[in-house]
């Protein structure tokens, strides 16, 4: 020992230099490793967002820990796992392509796309790829953003095109969590999933799979095919705010419902225009007809439920226009970092110019904060937003371990170092296990915050005797949140007692006025029950720090809104009122309290539209057509309050190009004697379409009817390309009725968006292409019909799930049905004789046809194949035996479908 | 035996070994920035006070008022003053937490009228710093038309009472405890009870006429 102590004594300079070089390559190699780090990040900030500060030790620190934190996470990682819940996907692009993305960044990281190959559990796909992400967390760091396109005609999983994104958020899969409750919802929105990269072959970390918002998430969603827009980004005009949401060419047109449509942009001018004007009244009437009002409620209470800011006045907004709809619903895309700490007062983190319209009603609003609660009620509660992260961690955890380069945008440090950016950061698996603890914490902490704050609503009113027996009550509603105010006791002697609205806001009594509930007086009270919404309003206030392009410049507060009531009480009041009003969104009882006077606004007015300065809706009325011969000249629209009746035996002759419009139940129900005919009133001169439109034609009923000689029409932007059309409803049936040569449009009867529809006993007869075209349906019944002499097909199903039973098809110029884009055929006791093709199974769906089906004099029974480029996968066949005769093919398939025949193919041959 | 002394070799490895401790105890420190509370904001404001001067423009001022304002909130007065000195420098208005500037490089105040009336019975508060190079005595000389009723904290953090003396105007001169050598006190003043006061929109308490330096 001594001796080892003594040599060390006097070990010579070069003996003691060559002893410490491991120490000393170490500490060179973690300053190096740090210095790296920091210069990387430098030589890029010029495409910073702040200026570069002056050099510090500090920052110096900052970036050798976590460079030495991320080679010592990188050493320690554990192998990748094999077999667990997160998806694999290997990424192989040739290393000089991959040199040539990193040449210049970040241009060259998105100029081209290179040719590369993606391997997954469903095989192998020739891709191209490039680095994706305007900010540079997506590129700069080791872990790259992709974005990945298939061959063309050879799409993923049902989509062309996917990001493989490197979350870099610290909860990393805040997306894939948003995705699921949106998607839950019925929200339409990317399904974003964790899967393991591997690039090639050497673990690039987990990324984020979001296929983009394109026409193949349309159709993966239900909807039909139409506009999409991206608004990403607008420069700010003098006020400072982003022009995006007031001038309609900032947004890009990223799908369109055909390529005739591709440079259309009139359904995205008219939304913001209407945006634009700033006229409540106007945008109201225009939500009404246009924006899918549901769907939009339920995209706000998803951004307010985990404190989206990500949704503003600048970017990440993408829309779409549902053409057979004629509605606006929002694509839930790029939520951004959760703000679960925020308590911003009325519930947004940030707005935006189409919200602020929306909300101005304050029926909008509420049903928001309905939307709200129910998700933290009943979809997101506490224990079940805990849940679903035990899940999420237990799922991950293992892909997220082995990723030794796992990083977060660091904005606290970075934004307290003064860094020109945000530093991605290394983080600990134990950090981030106590992110998500913190999540927990603060989603409890902010759902309590919020469900307290929807208590917040009061009522107080003044009373006055305006004459004798007449009381005006002037109702103040405030709070937050609105009431329905249910209750009256009035205290009188005898007689009736009498309340009414103030509708027309006059501040008088007269005729016009509605009277919303009336009664007896019985033992010295009279009890009157009802349901008024009593809502307060918001105002608007200047954005504290001033105008942002993505904030914009207000803020809103709830405000007061006032309601004037008379009651008459021919006896006089004889004591208090008491009245009983409960919290419309949470049920509460709400306080009520008497105030002597009403004090004047003093300049604080409120920003929202007074409920009662819209027009009041239409009474429900009911229209009798018929019988007889009736001629129209004119369109005539049928409001969703309208019940139609139209006799049978009536015979309605329509003028050119004129149509009939209902948006509330119609009933045309003829007899075999007596049947409603629907024809041109000039020969060779076709009408329009007979259209039933919206959710309030819903129970409609056809029976006997004859409809022959329409063509198209279009409407609120919507085109009807069916002779009879029925969109957007449920719970339609159409009986014995015939449909005959239709013009200039596809179809004879088109039905889209039809929920539990039956046709039964009904005849097609020579229709201009397909007889009868049924688009996104579901629950549909077809039955004992005759499908003759379609041009096209007889019976063309996309996306929808139909039943046809005991119906023929003949002479079908195609098809006898057409079943595509992930339909399901269910084909029993059917024939078809002498289509060019019986069925055709595509693009995704299936056909399950009983052995009481056969087909007759077809070239092809039944044809299998992939026609869109869009989809994966062809057709699938499921059938016992399948009955032909005279057929030259029983069944044909391409390599994309998949025919399952139990049985043999009875064969006959021709008579 | 005589022990001979250690060779160059030993002594670099030494320094290695040294320096290797050095660079890692460096490394696992925890930085400010991962800290909470006072700890973490002193840091900030010492680096900001660090860089600014390094800065130009915005920047630089944005950077010397957040420290300010930071070294205020954990009451780290010789910083405070160090960073009042700054803005001097660079003639920058010093905005952080309502500080005003009262007497030249010696007095400021936090929440104090620019009228030099307290707010009903709201304190407001001084900083004091004594420049010259010996000890210092101040006094604060008010006024009020209120009851006359007021208290006094000279930096213990007790309130102290003291009555201002007269007929409609009242007035007292409160001498304060001697400041040492570039030493710096903290003072709060309060009236006990607000009055209003014909033309003013708020309840006022106690009007400052004046500081005696250097009694």
């Amino acid at each position: 020992m001594k001796l080892i102590l003594y040599r060390l004594w006097r070990i010579p300079l070069r003996h003691a230099i060559w002893l410490l070089l491991p120490l000393q390559v170490l500490v060179a190699w973690v300053y190096y490793q740090g210095w790296q780090g920091k210069r990387i990040y430098d030589d890029f900030q010029a495409v910073g967002w702040g200026v570069t500060p002056p050099a510090d030790q500090v920052q110096e620190m900052y970036f050798l820990r976590d460079q030495l934190r991320r080679s010592i996470g990188k050493m320690l990682a554990p192998p990748v796992p094999s077999g667990d819940a997160v998806e694999t996907f290997g990424l192989t692009i040739d290393r000089e392509d991959l040199v040539a993305l990193n040449s210049r960044l970040p241009a060259s990281g998105k100029l081209h796309y290179y040719n590369g190959l993606l391997d997954t559990k469903d095989g192998r796909d020739a891709v191209e790829a490039r680095y994706m992400g305007d900010n540079h967390w997506h590129w700069l760091y080791p872990h790259k953003s992709w974005r990945v396109k298939t061959t063309r005609g050879e799409p993923f999983r049902d989509t062309r095109a996917f990001n493989l994104k490197n979350s870099p958020t610290k909860l990393v899969i805040e997306e894939a969590f948003i995705s699921q409750i949106s998607r839950e919802q019925g929200l339409l929105a990317p399904e974003i999933e964790p899967v393991k990269l591997m690039l090639n072959n050497a673990y690039s970390g987990m990324s984020l799979f979001w296929p983009v918002a394109d026409e193949s998430l349309l159709r993966r969603a239900r909807r039909m095919p139409g506009s999409i827009y991206s608004g990403d980004g607008a420069p700010a005009d003098q006020t400072g705010v982003s022009q995006l949401w007031y001038k309609s060419s900032y947004w890009d047109k990223v799908a369109s419902r055909n390529a005739e449509q591709e440079r259309y942009r009139g359904d995205i001018e008219a939304l913001v225009e209407v945006i634009s004007e700033d006229d409540p009244e106007r945008f109201h009437a225009f939500a009404e007809r246009y924006l899918d009002l549901e769907q939009f409620t339920k995209y706000v209470a998803t951004d307010r439920l985990l404190g989206s800011r990500h949704h503003d006045y600048y970017h990440n907004h993408k829309l779409y226009f549902d053409p057979y709809k004629g509605r606006w619903e929002p694509i839930m895309w790029d939520y951004g970092e959760w703000t679960l700490t925020g308590r911003p007062a009325t519930f947004d983190q940030v707005t935006f110019p189409l919200l602020n319209a929306v909300r101005r009603h304050p029926a909008n609003e509420l049903a928001i904060q309905r939307q709200h609660h129910q998700l933290l009620t009943e979809v997101l509660p506490v224990e079940e937003f805990e849940r679903r992260w035990d899940q999420w961690y237990d799922r991950i955890a293992p892909a997220l371990k082995a990723d030794g380069g796992r990083d977060y945008r660091d904005w606290n440090a970075s934004s307290m170092l003064k860094l020109q950016k945000v530093h991605n950061a290394w983080f600990s698996m134990g950090q981030y296990r106590a992110w998500i603890a913190a999540a927990k914490d603060e989603y409890g902490k902010r759902s309590e915050w919020v469900l307290r704050r929807m208590e917040r609503s009061n009522l107080a009113y003044k009373l006055d005797e305006l004459s004798p027996g007449t009381y005006s009550m002037h109702m103040l509603v405030s709070g937050l949140v609105g009431q329905v105010w249910n209750q009256l006791r009035v205290p009188s002697a005898e007689g009736e007692i009498i309340l009414r609205r103030d509708r027309n806001m006059n501040g008088k009594l007269d005729e016009s006025d509605p009277v919303v509930a009336r009664a007896e007086v019985i033992d010295a009270v009279a009890h009157l029950e009802f349901a008024e919404e009593l809502l307060p309003g918001l105002r608007i206030e200047d954005r504290p720090g001033g105008p942002s392009a993505p904030f914009g410049n207000i803020q809103f507060r709830p405000i007061q809104m006032r309601y004037r009531y008379f009651l008459s009480a021919a006896a006089g009041l004889q004591g208090e009122l008491e009245l009983s009003s409960e919290n419309a969104v949470t049920g509460s009882p709400v306080p009520v309290a008497i105030v002597k006077r009403v004090r004047p606004r003093a300049g604080n007015y409120p920003y929202s539209l007074h409920p009662w300065k819209l027009p009041p809706p239409p009474p429900a009325e009911e229209v009798s057509i018929g019988p007889g011969q009736i001629r129209i000249d004119e369109d005539r629209v049928y409001g969703a309050t309208t019940t139609v009746r139209i006799k049978a035996g009536t015979t309605l002759q329509l003028g050119p190009k004129v149509s009939l419009f209902f948006e509330g139940p119609v009933f045309a129900e003829g007899s075999a004697d007596a049947p409603i005919i629907v024809e041109p009133a000039v020969a060779d001169q076709p009408w329009g379409v007979f259209d039933l439109h919206g959710q309030g034609t819903r129970g409609s009923r056809l029976a006997h009817a004859r409809f022959s000689g329409g063509s198209v029409a279009e409407r609120n932007l919507v085109r009807r390309s069916g002779m009879v059309t029925v969109m957007d409803s449920s719970d339609i049936r159409m009986e014995n009725c015939f449909f005959g040569t239709n013009h200039v449009g596809d179809d004879s009867l088109h039905w889209g968006y039809v929920k539990d529809g039956v046709v039964v006993g009904s005849r097609f007869e020579d229709a201009r292409s397909d007889a009868f075209d049924i688009d996104i349906s579901e629950q549909i019944l077809v039955q004992d019909c005759q499908f003759f002499g379609s041009i096209n097909d007889g019976l063309d199903i996309m996306t929808s799930v139909v039943a046809v039973t005991d119906c023929s098809f003949e002479k079908a110029g195609d098809k006898g049905i057409s079943v595509g884009e992930a339909s399901n055929l269910r084909l029993s006791t059917s024939t078809f004789t002498r289509c060019v093709i019986g069925v055709e199974i595509k693009d995704n769906s299936e056909a399950h046809i009983d052995d009481g089906s056969a087909f007759f004099s077809c070239p092809v029974a039944v044809n299998l194949y992939r026609k869109n480029e869009r989809y994966s996968k062809g057709g699938r066949l499921y059938a016992g035996v399948l009955h032909t005769t005279d057929c030259e093919e029983d069944w044909k398939a391409d390599k994309r479908s998949q025919v399952f025949i139990t049985g043999p193919v009875s064969r006959q041959p021709g008579q | 035996m005589r022990l001979r002394p250690p060779s160059l070799g030993f002594i670099y490895i030494l320094l290695v070994l040294a320096g290797v401790g050095w660079f890692f105890t460096w490394l696992g420190k925890t930085p400010w920035y991962e800290l909470e509370g006072a700890q973490k904001d002193l840091g900030e404001a010492a680096y900001l006070e660090r860089l600014a001067p390094q800065m130009i423009g915005k920047d630089r001022k944005d950077w010397l008022h957040r420290s300010l304002g930071l070294y205020i909130d954990h009451a780290d007065w010789p910083s405070v003053i160090h960073l009042l000195k700054m803005h001097k420098f660079y003639d920058y208005e010093p905005t952080a937490r309502g500080i005003v500037e009262l007497s030249q490089d010696e007095v400021w105040s936090f929440n104090f009228s620019a009228d030099n009336w307290t707010t009903g019975h709201q304190p407001a508060r001084f900083l004091v710093f004594n420049p010259k190079d010996r000890p210092q005595q101040n006094a604060f000389v008010w006024r009020t038309k209120g009851e006359g009723q007021a208290r006094v904290d000279t930096g213990s953090g007790e309130w102290e009472p003291f009555q201002l003396e007269g007929e409609d105007w009242k007035e007292a001169r409160v001498v304060m405890p001697t400041i040492p050598a570039y030493g710096f006190a903290l003072y709060r003043f309060a009236a006990d009870k607000g009055f209003a006061f014909p033309g003013k929109p708020r309840r006022l308490g106690l009007h400052l006429e004046r500081i005696e330096f250097d009694l």
